[in-house]
Formats: structure tokens, C-alpha cells, sequence
């Protein structure tokens, strides 16, 4: 009761003409940015993150999650009309999307992405009201021990769900958690790895590494390899089209799930809830077949599975602190700019602040539908962009965003040294989405293994021994196991067995009955 | 679809996973297996507080050390793979697209750095601003604007947007939304 009361004061808050401006303002931004290959939403939170400093909370984390909703939604825009995915997460919807758009039904597929994005963050937003205060209210009971297998296990799961190649994931995971370590450590403020550089004391600023990341190398990967592709033309109409939501009823919903429960699991971003989606409606649904040749079904199942996954990012960045993907970990440091922090504490400290979160996404969610109503036609114009004009110029922002969070041009330089590896990194089939979440994490982990084992007196057992550790540990282990060659065949082989075994079961069973 | 550690790496070039390859593998792996030494040395010569009277489970070098090792042992992994499939023949010549990528990327370099460790912080930013943003486009832009033989009209609109972005940065950042600017 308690709950609905504060959603509803947190929606009143939000019923005014600045929080209206700042929702539209932010959208647009994502919207325009998303539309752009190459420039992804962490890179457009990370930026809009240092120009909001100056704003009251609530304003600037509306503006940063609208303009999170707002690029992924962009995002489709490209995948349809130049078979680009704007972001990472649009790569799902450019087969049936393209293919639509080559048959001359553009129109009509960006009006499904439309659609099918509104409902599936809309779907999100109710999972993120009801599902964050529960999660908080069990993180509360999380201890050293727990936070350290959380930590890991973060790490752990992103480095084997994102990307071709877990080691590789692994590998740059732990890039990330060593990362963390450079600077001040929290216990004995004792510098580690800082050579004498005062500057490193307080170690790798997130929003630098993130803008170097994800803006600085996606710069040099657009001017490295320059790739114009030919625009689709739009000939018929781009409004959204609720009757073909009605219709595939089923895949919304369940598209609407798979986003939510994939942006639970931290790191693993907004590709895997659409990619994940989909799959899921190419195996259930009756035109099999017209998948990758212009499903409707197929570009719903795409764009309801990512959008859902935002909201299902933030529940656990909110209520553990544990963000589910890059954009969700900006956002997370902005909230912590902005005095906030997330974590089993916020219910306690700031319990309104989750239900305004939910207000805020709810009109992200609305601003979208106005611009995929009225303005898609204009919005477009920004895909005619030549890159070598628009790289220096997005070069120009990540440089005065770097600079911009903590006023220093030690973080430009930061900003420089992570994007050249971060280039050099992907290039060699590196994601950058487990390192972020080891950078985040990284202080985390730290405090947690130290802290455990001075409770324990330097015992590893509770780490194994308590319930919920336990769970994590076998979790973690089972997962890295599974990338075991022979080790995965046998598990295949005990499952087929105890399958046929179970089947003989049922069926001698029948026979007696 | 994801791969076992230990099975062959792709050489499909498709979105960040181009170019891996067995070879790439056993760089790869000697150099993760470098960097976890570096950390593994480093940590374990780090300060152990004992002046501080510290609890011992809690010296600083603790997770750093595991990290270390952590990456050594998935470094020699990605080694064994990289040797079992191969990776220790000799490579295969760059392909000529590679190499005008990688051109195009030397040039790129240049100019970021040139504008973010040469100008920023040594003229007024909306100058630095303007300079990076009419230069790098113009010369992005160059053998496109010769082809069409549209030299000075590229230079001027390389100018103009240069001087405008470098403005309106400026304007909004330091004017309407209080950001200080380098």
C-alpha cells in the first residue's frame, strides 16, 4: 500500500512542463544518436551525464533515462533503412526489418518497431515497480561473503553470455576488476599501482573509461573503416500499429519477459534480451519460415525484447548495484554524481527515488511514442550525415564529457588511453561490456573478499557455506565449467540419458496402469 | 552462437570478432600472461601495512595478486588453444583493405591526440574546438573534395562547421549548462 501510494506521488512530481521538456529533450537526443551506427546509448548517457551536473537529480536522471529509452528506440531506425543497428541491441531487427523496408514497407516496419518498443518498455516499467523493492528488500539481508560471489558472479556471466568468445570475456572481465584497483584502495586509503602519480590516487574516473570506450574507439572504428551505406526510401506511413500488436499478443508478452529476465543478469546488455527474444519467436511461431525475409513477428519479438531489457537492467542496478549493461552502469554513476546511491541501502535512504525511476521511465516510454507518432520523417534526415563530418565533432563531445566530470584533463587523457585499447581490444573480438561491469565492480569485490575473511578470521568456508553463496559459487563454477569441451559433452550425455531413462520410466508406468 | 575456449577460434569477419584467428590467440595469451605477471610481481611486492599492525587477510595486494593469477591462468588457456590450432605458423601476409584501414587509423590518431594532447588546455577551448573540427573534416575529407575538384568549397564548409561547432559547444556546455570547459 505503502508502494502505490509513493508510485503515485512520484508520478504526480513528474506532472509538470520541465520534467515534460526534459523527458522530450532527452529522447530526442537518444533518438537522434541512436539513429547513428556506431553511437551507442552508454556513450549518449556518459556525455549527457556531464552536461546535466548542474541539474536537480531528479531532472538530469530523467534526462538520462529518456535518453537511454530514446536510443535504442533510434536505434531501429538505421537497422531498418540502411540494415545498420543504430545500437548493438537494433543488430536483432535488421533482417525482417531491412527486408521489410526493400519490399517498400519501411514505413510500416518502423511503425512495428514503434510499437513493439513501447509495449515492451511499458511491460519493463511494470516489472521494474513491482520487482525492484522485493529484490532490495532480499539484498538486504547480503553480506560481505554474498557481495563478493555477487561481484564475481557478475563478472563471470557477462564474460560467457556477451560475445563469440567467453575466455576472451573472462579475460577482459578481469581487465576491467584490475582496473578498479588502480588508486586509493577502500580499507587503508593505501595507493596501489599509481607509480607516485597523485593523479591516479583516485583512481580511473568510470565516466572517462566509459566515454573512451564506448565514444573514443567507436570514433576510430567509424574512420578506420568507412562504410556509407545507401538510405532506404520511406514511401508509406510510419505510424505505429497497435492491431498488429494485438495480434502477435503472444510474442509481445513473451518477448516482454525474455527482456526483463535477460536484463536481470548483470553486463549482459540489450542485444542478448532481443537476440534471446528472438529466437524464442522463430521457434514458436506459425511463419517460421518468413523470418529473416520481413517477419512482422520476427521485428516485434526484436524490438520488444530490447526495449524490456532497460527497465530489467536498471532493477538490479537500483536494488543491488549491480548494473545489467553499459548504458545502466552511466546511469548508475550518475546517480552516485548526483548523491544518490544505488545498492541494498536505497530502500532504506531514499525509498521514494525507486518509484520515481519508475515515473521517469514511464514518460521516457510516452516521449517515444510522440516522436515515433509525429516526427520520424525529420528525425531522419540526421542518417544523411556524412561520418567524416560527424566523427570530429562527437571526437569534440567525449572530449569536454571526459574533461567535464571532474574538470581535469587527466581524464582526457584517461578517456584517450582506454579508447585506443578499446579499439584495439574489439578489434581482436574483446567486448567491452565485461570490463565495464569489472571496472564497476572492481571496488566491490575488493572490500567484500577482505572484509569476509577478517569475519571469517581468513576461513574461505562461509564463502561456500552460506546459503545464498552457495548458490552463486555453484552457479559461477557450473557456468565456466560448461566451456569445458569434455566436460559439456558428458553433461549433454547425462542429460540425454536421464531424459530416456525418465521417458522409460513414464512409459512402463503407463503400461501398468 | 558462443564458442568453447578450447575449440578453434573463428576467422569470419563478422562485427567485433574480425580478424581473431589461432594467431591471434597466442599474442593474445602471451600477452594477458605478461600483463597477469606484472600484476602477480607487483602485488606481491606491495606494501603488506605491517607498520600499520593490519590484519594480515587484509593486505592491499591481495585481490590485485588473485586478479594476476586469474589472468595467467585463463591467458594459458587461450595459449593452448591458439598452439592447438595452429597458431604458431607463420602469418599470413595483411591484406591491402587492412592496411588502408589501418592507414586511415594512424591518420585519425593524429588528429585526435594532436587536438587532445597538443591544443587542450593550451588555447582557449572554442579555438581548439574550431581548429580540430575544420582540419580533421577537411582532411577526412580531402580525396573525396580533390575526385570532385571541390578543394576551396570543402575548406570553406570544413571552416564554417568547425568554427560553428566549436561555438555552440562552447555556448552550451559553459553558458547554459555551467559545465567548465578545458
Amino acid at each position: 500500500m505503502e508502494g502505490i501510494e509513493m508510485l503515485g506521488k512520484a508520478y504526480l512530481s513528474f506532472f509538470n512542463h520541465w520534467s515534460v521538456v526534459f523527458a522530450l529533450a532527452g529522447s530526442l537526443t537518444g533518438i537522434l544518436v541512436g539513429c547513428l551506427p556506431g553511437l551507442s546509448a552508454t556513450l549518449c548517457i556518459a556525455l549527457l551525464t556531464t552536461l546535466t551536473l548542474k541539474l536537480p537529480a531528479n531532472d538530469a536522471i530523467l534526462i538520462l533515462i529518456s535518453s537511454y529509452v530514446g536510443t535504442l528506440y533510434g536505434g531501429s531506425r538505421s537497422a531498418i533503412l540502411l540494415n545498420i543497428p543504430g545500437t548493438a541491441a537494433n543488430a536483432a531487427s535488421c533482417a525482417d526489418g531491412h527486408a521489410l523496408a526493400l519490399r517498400g514497407e519501411a514505413g510500416r516496419a518502423i511503425g512495428i518497431a514503434t510499437s513493439g518498443a513501447f509495449c515492451g518498455t511499458l511491460f519493463g516499467v511494470l516489472c521494474l515497480a513491482a520487482f525492484t523493492p522485493l529484490l532490495a528488500e532480499v539484498a538486504l539481508s547480503f553480506g560481505a561473503f554474498e557481495f563478493f560471489w555477487l561481484a564475481l558472479f557478475g563478472v563471470v556471466i557477462s564474460g560467457s553470455l556477451v560475445g563469440d568468445d567467453p575466455l576472451k570475456g573472462w579475460l577482459v572481465g578481469l581487465l576491467g576488476l584490475f582496473v578498479a584497483q588502480i588508486g586509493q584502495e577502500g580499507l587503508y586509503a593505501f595507493d596501489r599501482f599509481t607509480f607516485g602519480w597523485s593523479e591516479l590516487s583516485g583512481g580511473i574516473g568510470l565516466i572517462p573509461a566509459l566515454i573512451g570506450a564506448f565514444g573514443f574507439a567507436e570514433v576510430l572504428t567509424n574512420l578506420a573503416d568507412r562504410h556509407e551505406k545507401q538510405l532506404v526510401t520511406l514511401k508509406d506511413s510510419t505510424l505505429p500499429r497497435f492491431r498488429e500488436v494485438a495480434q502477435y499478443w503472444r510474442t509481445v508478452l513473451r518477448s516482454g519477459a525474455i527482456g526483463v529476465i535477460t536484463g536481470l543478469l548483470p553486463g549482459v546488455g540489450e542485444d542478448s534480451g532481443a537476440w534471446m527474444s528472438y529466437a524464442a519467436a522463430k521457434a514458436t511461431s506459425k511463419e517460421r519460415q518468413q523470418f529473416g525475409k520481413g517477419s512482422i513477428d520476427g521485428l516485434m519479438a526484436a524490438e520488444t525484447g530490447d526495449m524490456s531489457s532497460i527497465p530489467g537492467h536498471i532493477i538490479p542496478a537500483l536494488a543491488l548495484g549491480i548494473p545489467g549493461s553499459a548504458p545502466s552502469a552511466v546511469l548508475m554513476a550518475a546517480m552516485i554524481i548526483h548523491g544518490i546511491q544505488p545498492g541494498p541501502m536505497l530502500m532504506i535512504e531514499h525509498p521514494q527515488f525507486i518509484y520515481d525511476v519508475v515515473a521517469m521511465t514511464s514518460l521516457a516510454t510516452i516521449s517515444i511514442l510522440i516522436f515515433g507518432l509525429f516526427l520520424v520523417r525529420p528525425l531522419l534526415l540526421v542518417l544523411r550525415i556524412k561520418r567524416t563530418i560527424l566523427m570530429p565533432i562527437i571526437f569534440l563531445l567525449a572530449s569536454v564529457g571526459a574533461f567535464a566530470s571532474a574538470s581535469r584533463l587527466f581524464d582526457v587523457y584517461v578517456m584517450l588511453a582506454v579508447g585506443i585499447g578499446a579499439f584495439f581490444l574489439r578489434r581482436r573480438g574483446y567486448q567491452m561490456a565485461p570490463f565495464v561491469l569489472g571496472l564497476v565492480l572492481g571496488h566491490l569485490l575488493d572490500k567484500s573478499l577482505r572484509r569476509g575473511l577478517v569475519l571469517s578470521d581468513g576461513s574461505i568456508s562461509p564463502f561456500f557455506t552460506r546459503p545464498i553463496c552457495t548458490a552463486f559459487a555453484l552457479v559461477t563454477l557450473v557456468t565456466m565449467l560448461m566451456y569445458v569441451p569434455s566436460i559439456n559433452a558428458a553433461v549433454k550425455r547425462g542429460i540425454a540419458a536421464g531424459t530416456q531413462r525418465a521417458r522409460l520410466l513414464l512409459r512402463t508406468r503407463d503400461k501398468q496402469a | 552462437m558462443q564458442q568453447s575456449p578450447l575449440a578453434a577460434p573463428t576467422n569470419a569477419s563478422h562485427g567485433e570478432s574480425a580478424g581473431t584467428s589461432p594467431r591471434d590467440d597466442v599474442v593474445g595469451g602471451l600477452s594477458w600472461m605478461l600483463l597477469g605477471i606484472l600484476i602477480l610481481v607487483a602485488s606481491w611486492r606491495m606494501d603488506r601495512l605491517e607498520a600499520q599492525d593490519i590484519n594480515p587477510y587484509t593486505i592491499p595486494g591481495l585481490v590485485p595478486g588473485l586478479l594476476g593469477l586469474g589472468m595467467m591462468f585463463f591467458a594459458a588457456l587461450m595459449l593452448a588453444r591458439g598452439w592447438r590450432h595452429g597458431g604458431l605458423r607463420t602469418a599470413a601476409p595483411m591484406p591491402d583493405e587492412r592496411k588502408t584501414a589501418y592507414g586511415r587509423l594512424a591518420l585519425a590518431l593524429v588528429l585526435c591526440l594532436g587536438y587532445a594532447v597538443v591544443l587542450l588546455g593550451r588555447v582557449p577551448f572554442w579555438l581548439a574546438a574550431s581548429l580540430f573540427v575544420s582540419i580533421s573534416i577537411f582532411v577526412l575529407r580531402f580525396t573525396e573534395l580533390r575526385a570532385k575538384a571541390q578543394l576551396v568549397r570543402g575548406a570553406v564548409t570544413s571552416t564554417a562547421i568547425g568554427i560553428g561547432s566549436g561555438a555552440l559547444v562552447t555556448l552550451v556546455f559553459e553558458k547554459l549548462f555551467l559545465v567548465r570547459l578545458p
